[in-house]
């Protein structure tokens, strides 16, 4: 039983440490590696990690789904993914997070997509907006539609 | 009215009987402007003496003239949107706009135009706004003369753009100054618009920003010590005319980037201490004419994947690096420019040089491709690089060079 016990405490320890945590983005500073626009939106920026620990930030989070469907970072050398939650402003995982896309969202690149960690945070943007919820799947789909010429071609 | 005919009592009768004057002041009858629009009819005129008024929104939901006399405040106590207009042909002239509110959700602004056509916005005063002057679905309307600042160091998070149109058409954007917003002016979906003698200064991103935005016209405007410069992006046939382009300092900075840009017009601006003049990524069939490239740290960079491009008759002056590429190949024309770097002859004086000009130094080529290599800069090894190389061109690593390079400075400015 303590053994079991001890070994629990070391899975909780070690899953405590390698918990991915993204790199602050430095906003006006840092651009996007796939628009090349100054993120400045502290509602839209978005980072990719590697397993060797290299960081991508984009100022959008269609920028963001779109370097991850051109598979410049093969799927498996992928840490994490990070989106930031409207409301809240600060960086949230890109898989668990509620999404939003409304025509009425400025998003930084057009497409009108915005996060969101919390359920009730959500649905008031959906009050003020409009637009219909998804998830990241649901993100991954609207931007591969969307953006088919941008992806087929450029960013190889 | 200059020129008073027989025939001006009789024109202005009518409209005499038709368009009433509404003062507003504290000592007036009518105290409020939300109050004296609610009583104005179409084609009045709300003349507001100064004083400041706390009303919340102002809504102006009628074709209405508003003018301001003397500099009213209109404060928004940063809770409101401070002015909203949603009916055509407003004219909205000589008031000082503070102090919007601001929201994690919304972009509230200090004049707001939504959904209509002919409006007038003129030599008004917005300070410390989230928003400026923010334009959606907006056509035919007309800037001009205002000066925006916003809200200044440690809000940038809360700062958004100076004068923002989305979803417009033919709109005028005159003689405005814009300082410590997010974008100074900022274009998205936006068609067939014309920008003409801005000072757009000290704003955290871009001094100008266009997305999305066709056959759009800019010039005589001064972009300055912007955080990134002027960015045009993902938009077709644009004319940039006789701006000036200065002091964008900075890691990604630059005077003017073009991303995913064709069929436009680069002539007669002068690009001066950027960073980088221009940037060209993605750009096609652009043409770059006329211009004066001074002191910058790279005149011209041009990534690979932009072909088809002119560049011509420019002056380049005392730039650390003239052009600068990724690729081997070049699918540009670069002909006939003037490169103060060049140290050919001309043996038959027809004021071409006799043999060509590679802007392209050999150790700007290795930093293109790898921007590691910055901290080698002025230092011993790149000097031997760039000597080894202007004495054996060959190890020069790409096709772009200037086959006919001009002994003197084109005189483009009258």
């Amino acid at each position: 039983m303590r053994a079991l016990f001890a070994l629990f405490a070391f899975i909780l320890l070690f899953s405590c440490e390698t918990k991915p945590t993204p790199e602050p983005i430095r906003f006006g500073k840092d651009t996007c590696v796939w628009c090349r626009m100054a993120i400045v939106d502290a509602g839209f920026a978005s980072e990719l990690k590697t397993k060797k620990g290299k960081v991508y930030k984009f100022d959008a989070i269609e920028c963001l789904g779109a370097f991850y469907l051109s598979g410049r970072v093969p799927k498996d050398e992928i840490l994490a993914m990070w989106v930031s939650d409207y409301k809240q402003k600060e960086l949230i995982r890109a898989e668990s997070a509620h999404y939003l896309i409304s025509p009425n969202i400025k998003s930084p690149m057009g497409l009108g997509i915005a996060a969101f960690e919390k359920e009730e945070d959500l649905k008031e943007a959906l009050r003020i907006f409009g637009g219909r919820r998804t998830d990241w799947k649901g993100v991954l789909e609207y931007i591969r539609e969307k953006w088919k010429d941008q992806l087929s071609h450029s960013h190889s | 009215m200059e020129r008073p005919t027989l025939s001006l009592p009789l024109l202005s009768l009518p409209a005499l009987a038709l368009c009433a004057e509404i003062y507003v002041c504290e000592r007036c009858e009518v105290k409020s402007i939300n109050e004296a629009i609610k009583r104005a009819k179409a084609g009045d005129k709300v003349i507001v003496l100064g004083g400041t008024y706390r009303e919340g929104t102002i809504n102006v939901n009628k074709p209405i003239s508003l003018i301001g006399k003397n500099y009213p405040t209109l404060d928004g106590e940063g809770k409101y949107e401070v002015v909203r207009i949603t009916a055509s042909g407003v004219l909205f002239s000589g008031f000082r706009v503070v102090n919007s509110g601001v929201s994690e959700l919304e972009d509230i602004a200090g004049i707001k135009v939504v959904n209509a056509r002919k409006c007038v916005i003129k030599d008004n005063v917005l300070k410390n706004n989230f928003w400026g002057i923010y334009l959606a679905k907006v056509r035919d309307c007309v800037l001009e003369g205002n000066v925006l600042e916003g809200r200044g160091e440690g809000s940038e998070v809360y700062t958004g753009n100076g004068i923002h149109l989305w979803h417009c058409s033919n709109v005028k954007i005159l003689n405005n100054t814009i300082r410590r917003h997010r974008d100074g002016i900022y274009f998205e979906f936006v068609k067939k618009s014309h920008i003409e003698g801005n000072l757009s200064e000290e704003n955290w991103r871009y001094g100008l920003h266009f997305m999305f935005s066709h056959d759009d016209t800019y010039v005589r405007n001064t972009f300055r010590r912007n955080g990134a410069g002027v960015a045009v992006m993902y938009t077709k046939r644009v004319l940039m005319k006789e701006n000036r382009f200065e002091e964008n300092w900075g890691g990604s900075s630059y005077g003017l980037l073009l991303k995913a840009i064709s069929d436009s017009t680069i002539v007669n601006n002068v690009f001066y201490k950027n960073t980088t003049g221009i940037l060209m990524d993605e750009t096609q069939r652009t043409l770059i004419k006329h211009n004066d490239f001074v002191s910058n740290g790279w005149a011209i960079r041009v990534w690979a994947n932009s072909a088809d491009n002119t560049i011509t008759e420019n002056n380049f002056l005392g730039n650390t690096f003239e052009v600068s590429t990724n690729s081997k190949e070049n699918p540009n024309t670069f002909v006939m420019n003037y490169w103060s770097s060049y140290r050919g002859y001309d043996l038959n004086r027809d004021g071409i040089g006799d043999i060509p000009h590679r802007p392209v130094k050999l150790f700007s080529y290795i930093l293109e491709n790898n921007p590691e290599a910055g901290v080698l800069v002025k230092s011993f090894f790149v000097e031997l690089l760039n000597r080894i190389e202007s004495v054996f061109p060959i190890v020069i690593p790409t096709k772009l060079q200037d086959p006919k390079p001009l002994m003197r400075r084109v005189r483009w400015r009258s």
